[in-house]
C-alpha cells in the first residue's frame, strides 16, 4: 500500500515537473533549431548547432546590452542594499516620535503599484535629463519598502545587549552599524540582493520608457526587438537570446540559493 | 582601580513612580560590590545607570573623582558582562576578546598579547579560533568575561552573569571570579537575585527591594542583623521565618508555638512586633516538660538532605521552616515538640519594621576565635 502510495505520488511529481520545465527545455531545444524544423513543429534539434547564437550576437549588440544589464542590476542591487539597511537601522535602533507611524506609512507604499507612480517617476527623471543614462534606469529603484521590511524583521532579532556591548565598548552609532549589525545580518542582506539583482535584471517596461536608443539599453528590450525585427520572426534566433540572458541569473541563483532559502524563511520560523 | 559613588540616584520611566529612590552607597576601589534583590527591584536598572546605558533622573554618580552621570558609557571607562553574553556571533573568539582593544585603538601587538594573556586566564587558549556559536554555555560565560577582563578597565559591572549556567557550573564560575577578581584588585558592581552568589562573592552586600535601598554591608552583617523583616527572609536558605508576635507579661507570644520567655532585665517597649527565627534556631526538646518555651508541630514536608534535614510546619499561618544537621527519622504528620531560645529570636518593631533585637549568629556560642582557627 505504501508502495503504491508513493508510487503515484512520484508519478504526478514527474508530470507536474515536466509541465513546468517544458517551456524552458524547449526554448532551449528551439534555440538550436534551424527555421523550418521550429516551423514543422520538431521537439528535438536534428543537430546542435550554434549557428542561433552566432545570428543572435550578430544582428543585435547583445553583447552591450550584457554589460547595460549587468551595470544598471548591480547598481540597483548596491543602492537597494545601501539604502534599506540604512533606513532599517533607523527604524530598529534610532529611538524617535512617531518612528512605528512612519514605518507603517513607508510599508504602505508596497500597496501602491509600480506602474501607477510610472508617469510622475517619468516625468522626474525628463526633468532631470536622465533619459538614456543609468542615473534613469537606476535611481528610482533604490528605495525599497519590501527590503527595508526584510532588514528591519532580521535587524530586530539583535539583542538589544549588543549594541549597548558596543556602546560600552565605545562604538560610535555607524560603526555599530558596519561593524555589528551588517555582518550578523549576512543572511538577509544576501537575500535581498539577490532579489533586486533579479527584480531588475527582468524589467522590462521601465528601461523602455527611458531609453530611446542603444546606449543604455537592457537585454529584456533586445529580446523584444528580435522578435519584431524582421516580419517574420526567426524563433531560433530569439530562443538562441532568452538563453544567453538566462545564463547569467541561474548562475546567481544557483549560487545564491542556500543563502536565499535561509533568508526567506527566516522569522518564519521561530 | 576606583572607588564608584552613588548619590540620591533617582530613576523614573513614566515620571511618577519612582523605579529607584535614594539610592546611596560607596563603592570602595577593589571591592567586589553585590547588588541583589528580587525580580524587578530596580537592581539591574541601577547597573544600567552605573553604566550609561540608562539615563539617571536625579542623583549622581561618581567614578573615580569624575562625575559620571552625563558621560557617554564608552567614556566612563568600565567594562560590562552582560546576563546573555551579548558575544558578537560573527567574530570569532579571539576577535570578540579583543573587539573593545581594536576600538580604542590598541597597537596590534599589544592586543594580540593581552588577548592571549586573557584566554589562558580563563582557559580559553583551545577555542580561539571557534564561533561562539560552537561554545558551550560555559565556555560562552568566559569569553564575556575575557573580553570585560581584557579592557583593564578599573570598574567591572557584571548583570547576572552566572544566571544561564546549570547549577554546578555556576558554584564553580562563582569561585573563578572571585579569584579573578582578588588576582587583578578589579572593583566589581555585581547584579544577582541569588542571594547565594551575593553571600559568598560580595564584600559588601546592597538589598534592594521596591527601589528602595534595605541594607548595604558585609555578607555576615547582613546575615546576622538583618536591617528589617525583608532582608530577614531574602537572605539564608532556607529564609528566616518570620511571624507576628505579641509581647506580654515578660513573654513572646507567637501563634503555634508555646511562650518564648524574655530574660531578665531584656524587656522590651513595644507590643506589637515580627519575630524572626533562622531555620536553626528551632530547636528539638528531648524533655517538653522541663523547657521552657517548647510546643509542639505538626511537619507537613521533610526534605533529607543527607546532612542535614529541613522540616517544614505551620506557625502562625505561614510555612516555617527548621534545619537540624544530619538525618532524622521524621515523617510528614508527626509531631514533635520544639523549642526556641529567647536570644535566637530577631525582632521587628510591627508598625516601621525596624530591627529592636538581632538574634544570636549561628556560631557565637562556638566562640572560636579566627586565632585559633589558625592554630
Amino acid at each position: 500500500m505504501r508502495m503504491r502510495k508513493r508510487i503515484t505520488l512520484y508519478i504526478l511529481l514527474i508530470l507536474s515537473s515536466i509541465i513546468l520545465f517544458f517551456p524552458t527545455v524547449y526554448a532551449l531545444m528551439v534555440s538550436f533549431m534551424n527555421g523550418r524544423e521550429v516551423l514543422s513543429g520538431a521537439v528535438l534539434p536534428s543537430s546542435f548547432s550554434l549557428d542561433n547564437y552566432k545570428k543572435a550576437f550578430e544582428s543585435l549588440p547583445l553583447l552591450s546590452y550584457l554589460w547595460n544589464s549587468l551595470v544598471i542590476s548591480a547598481a540597483v542591487m548596491a543602492g537597494q542594499l545601501i539604502v534599506s539597511s540604512l533606513a532599517a537601522f533607523a527604524f530598529v535602533f534610532i529611538k524617535f516620535k512617531g518612528r512605528n507611524a512612519l514605518f507603517f506609512l513607508f510599508i504602505s507604499t508596497m500597496m501602491v503599484p509600480w506602474e501607477a507612480t510610472m508617469i510622475p517617476n517619468f516625468v522626474t527623471i525628463q526633468e532631470l535629463g536622465w533619459i538614456n543614462s543609468y542615473f534613469g534606469l537606476t535611481v528610482p529603484f533604490f528605495a525599497l519598502a519590501f527590503g527595508t521590511f526584510l532588514l528591519r524583521q532580521h535587524f530586530k532579532t539583535i539583542p538589544k545587549e549588543l549594541e549597548e556591548a558596543s556602546q560600552v565598548a565605545g562604538l560610535s552609532r555607524f560603526q555599530f552599524f558596519y561593524k555589528v549589525v551588517l555582518p550578523v545580518s549576512k543572511t538577509s542582506l544576501v537575500t535581498l540582493g539577490i532579489y533586486g539583482f533579479l527584480t531588475t535584471w527582468n524589467m522590462y517596461l521601465w528601461p523602455l520608457l527611458v531609453t530611446n536608443d542603444e546606449t543604455v539599453r537592457t537585454v529584456q528590450i533586445a529580446l523584444k526587438q528580435m522578435q519584431t525585427k524582421e516580419v517574420s520572426t526567426d524563433w531560433g534566433v530569439v530562443m538562441a537570446g532568452v538563453i544567453i540572458v538566462v545564463i547569467p541569473t541561474l548562475l546567481l541563483l544557483f549560487g545564491g540559493q542556500k543563502q536565499l532559502q535561509k533568508g526567506l524563511t527566516q522569522g518564519a520560523l521561530k | 582601580m576606583k572607588q564608584v559613588k552613588l548619590d540620591g540616584l533617582y530613576k523614573t520611566y513614566d515620571g511618577t513612580t519612582p523605579v529607584l529612590s535614594n539610592v546611596n552607597a560607596t563603592i570602595e576601589a577593589g571591592e567586589f560590590f553585590v547588588l541583589v534583590g528580587p525580580s524587578g527591584c530596580g537592581k539591574s536598572t541601577l547597573l544600567r545607570m552605573i553604566a550609561g546605558l540608562e539615563e539617571t533622573n536625579g542623583g549622581a554618580i561618581t567614578i573615580g573623582n569624575k562625575r559620571a552621570d552625563q558621560l557617554m558609557p564608552s567614556e566612563r571607562d568600565l567594562s560590562m558582562v552582560f546576563q546573555n553574553y551579548a558575544l558578537y556571533p560573527h567574530l570569532t573568539v579571539f576577535d570578540n576578546i579583543v573587539f573593545g582593544l581594536h576600538v580604542k585603538k590598541v597597537p596590534k601587538e599589544e592586543r594580540k598579547r593581552r588577548g592571549r594573556e586573557t584566554a589562558e586566564m580563563l582557559g580559553l587558549t583551545d577555542y580561539l579560533k571557534r564561533k561562539p556559536r560552537q561554545l558551550s554555555g560555559g565556555q560562552r560565560q568566559r569569553v564575556a568575561l575575557a573580553r570585560a577582563i581584557v579592557d583593564e578597565s578599573p570598574v567591572c559591572l557584571m548583570d547576572e552573569p552566572l544566571s544561564n549556567l546549570d547549577a554546578k557550573l555556576r558554584a564553580h564560575m562563582r569561585a573563578e571570579i572571585k579569584q579573578i577578581q582578588r588576582r587583578l584588585g578589579l572593583t566589581i558592581i555585581y547584579v544577582t537575585h541569588d542571594q547565594v552568589e551575593a553571600m559568598t562573592m560580595g564584600d559588601r552586600i546592597m538589598v534592594l527591594n521596591k527601589g528602595v535601598t534595605q541594607q548595604i554591608g558585609t555578607p555576615l552583617e547582613i546575615y546576622n542583623q538583618p536591617a528589617n523583616p525583608f532582608v530577614a527572609t531574602f537572605i539564608g536558605s532556607p529564609p528566616m521565618n518570620i511571624a507576628e508576635g505579641e509581647i506580654k507579661d515578660h513573654k513572646l507570644f507567637i501563634e503555634g508555638l508555646g511562650p518564648i520567655p524574655l530574660p531578665n532585665g531584656g524587656a522590651i517597649d513595644q507590643t506589637h512586633v515580627y519575630a524572626g527565627i533562622r531555620p536553626e534556631a528551632v530547636r528539638f526538646v528531648h524533655d517538653p516538660v522541663r523547657e521552657k518555651g517548647s510546643g509542639l508541630i505538626e511537619v507537613k514536608n521533610v526534605e533529607v538532605l543527607g546532612n542535614e534535614t529541613v522540616l517544614m510546619f505551620t506557625a502562625a499561618g505561614r510555612d516555617w521552616y527548621a534545619r537540624w544537621s544530619g538525618q532524622w527519622p521524621v515523617k510528614p504528620g508527626d509531631r514533635i515538640p520544639v523549642m526556641i531560645d529567647y536570644a535566637d529570636v530577631a525582632l521587628f518593631d510591627k508598625a516601621s519594621e525596624k530591627s529592636i533585637k538581632h538574634g544570636q549568629s549561628p556560631d557565637v556560642a562556638a566562640e572560636i576565635s579566627r586565632e585559633e582557627v589558625l592554630l
